[in-house]
């Protein structure tokens, strides 16, 4: 029992390690009203089931490449899940008709361009360079 | 079927298809609601498989030299028309033996209408054609990337009864509540299940009977209980399918239509773990026929000793993800077509009693399976698998015209190629 516990947080450090002192953000239309959310209100978000904020806004989903590092860190460090567990989220409702998915942009500076043009975006950056129309958003 | 319904279903149908082909003529970037969200997202995939057996047939020939007769085509739309109201449609193509001949089908044609939307909770409504929701792979069991392996547990998700298993016309309500301590969803549909092609009455009947099947008005639910980092999920779903068969006038023993019930319970459980994925399904499933089926004086017919059985399923599955792009699968699925009789030696007997020849190894199916799948990119997924399996309850009939010339204990190699766009 004890042998897995130790197993478990040696595990999880060396996996988090890397992300610890990692200004992973996760970054807003700066229209929208929220200063910071819950980690249940970003799972519902990026799995999808919530699809407005509470003005009515409609919630536009972006990720990067789920190849890439920094889609990986975001699944792991802010939704606490590996990236094939929401992948397969994803590509269940898309193929089955019961949701969409995240749209895929190219890198951090077509998400931040995407973010500060649609108010009711939500994304993720590598590093918190505040820009025009863009704000981070706490995830507690 | 009501003739009004089946009015209403279609025109649904084409409506929806209408708008979603419509609109996907105009460019993928230039769909912008009104607050610059995109309104229109179009995906496909397709896929080719290649199957090896060294005994028996599954999708196609795989006994002669292995099948490439295993190919599935999609394309689906999902239109976003206001905040609350949603469209989607799949179409699909599938060919995989003698069981799927490739057409085009409309796998789903639905709207989607969202009464409440709040952080914690949702609930909605769908209407049309509508993937039935059952277990843990049922709803897009069709989508090879969706599947950690080539073949899904055929206890479970038959091969041969799919058409039936797919889709339903009719209404779905859902909801979900999100807590502290977890989530729970739960879906409701009462719908007509698909029946009309001549696999259902392959499955039921053992051939294609002079008359047609029809579906009836059918229940599906399905409750799921996820823990709230996602680790553990637990599902409890329950079908009840009703089916009506019509004879041809004058077919022999057929004084009236006949009843056919079908009923699922699947209990699914699946536990992730770092790179771990424990999954596993306990399932049982019930037929019945009326009586006026056993009263058909010749075979092919329901003798009374089949007119109730109740059949069992279970499976036990370990996934290891190497990382994002690599994965292994093992599995050990077991069938039994008759709870009360695991080994089929009273199914031969009682048979034996009627004058006709049946193999006990027809009634179970016990498949150890291990595979891999890389998926290359995000666009490019390759599988490959092998199955050691005694028994044959679920081999198709259509790629095994005799049941009798079956055997036992055979292998089967499987890859498949897959495109995602």
């Amino acid at each position: 029992m004890l042998a897995k516990r130790l197993l478990c947080l040696l595990t999880t450090t060396v996996l988090l390690f890397p992300l610890s002192g990692f200004g992973q953000n996760i970054i807003v239309n700066s229209k929208n009203p929220h200063t910071e959310i819950s980690k249940n209100m970003l799972r519902a978000i990026y799995s999808m089931k919530l699809r407005t904020w509470q003005n009515g806004l409609p919630i536009t989903v972006f990720i990067l490449s789920p190849d890439s590092e920094a889609h990986q860190k975001f699944c792991l460090k802010n939704l606490g899940v590996f990236p094939y567990q929401m992948q397969r989220k994803w590509d269940v409702m898309v193929f089955s008709g019961t949701g969409q998915a995240p749209i895929v942009l190219a890198d951090e500076s077509e998400m931040r361009k995407k973010i500060s043009e649609i108010p009711g975006a939500i994304g993720y950056v590598l590093n918190g360079e505040v820009t025009e129309n863009v704000r981070q958003v706490r995830v507690h | 079927m009501s003739g009004k319904y089946v009015f209403i279903s279609r025109l649904l149908l084409f409506l929806i298809t209408s708008i979603c082909i419509t609109y996907s003529g105009l460019s993928l970037a230039g769909w912008s609601g009104m607050y610059g969200e995109r309104l229109l997202q179009l995906y496909g995939f397709a896929s080719q498989g290649y199957a090896y057996t060294d005994r028996n047939n599954i999708l196609g020939e795989s006994s002669d030299g292995g099948s490439f007769d295993y190919r599935e085509i999609g394309v689906n739309a999902f239109f976003k028309y206001t905040n609350r109201l949603q469209m989607a449609t799949q179409f699909l193509s599938r060919r995989a033996g003698e069981a799927d001949d490739g057409n085009l089908k409309v796998d789903y044609a639905l709207v989607d209408y969202r009464f409440t939307d709040y952080a914690k909770s949702g609930l909605g409504l769908r209407m049309g054609r509508i993937k039935n929701s059952f277990g843990l792979y049922n709803e897009t069991r069709d989508v090879a990337f969706t599947r950690e392996s080539i073949l899904l547990p055929q206890s479970i998700y038959f091969e041969r009864t799919r058409d039936v298993s797919l889709s339903s016309d009719g209404f779905e309500l859902y909801g979900h509540k999100m807590t502290s301590r977890g989530s729970l969803a739960l879906r409701f549909m009462a719908a007509y299940p698909r029946v009309k092609d001549e696999n259902t009455e392959f499955a039921l009947f053992r051939t294609d009977r002079p008359g047609d099947i029809q579906s009836k008005p059918s229940f599906l639910a399905r409750i799921g209980y996820e823990s709230p980092n996602g680790e553990f999920k637990l599902f409890v779903s329950s079908v009840y399918m009703n089916m009506l068969y019509k004879p041809v006038t004058g077919e022999a023993g057929f004084d009236s239509d006949g009843d056919i019930s079908f009923q699922l319970h699947i209990l699914s459980l699946r536990y992730e773990y770092m790179q771990w994925s424990f999954t596993s399904e306990y399932a049982q499933r019930n037929f019945r026929f009326s009586k006026n089926f056993t009263d058909i004086p010749t075979p092919p017919y329901v003798p009374p000793f089949m007119r109730n059985t109740t059949g069992e399923s279970f499976y036990l599955q370990l996934v290891y993800h190497f990382n994002h792009k690599w994965h292994l699968i093992t599995r050990y699925d077991v069938l039994f077509q008759n709870r009360e009789d695991r080994d089929g030696t009273k199914y031969v007997e009682n048979y034996q009693a009627l004058g006709l020849d049946r193999s006990a190894h027809t009634r179970f199916a016990k498949d150890s399976m291990l595979g891999v799948q890389w998926r290359v990119n995000t666009s490019w997924m390759l599988s490959v698998e092998l199955h050691m399996v005694d028994g044959t309850g679920w081999l198709s009939l259509q790629d095994n015209p005799d049941a009798n010339q079956t055997k036992q204990n055979w292998r089967a190699a499987l890859m498949s190629v897959v495109y995602k766009f």
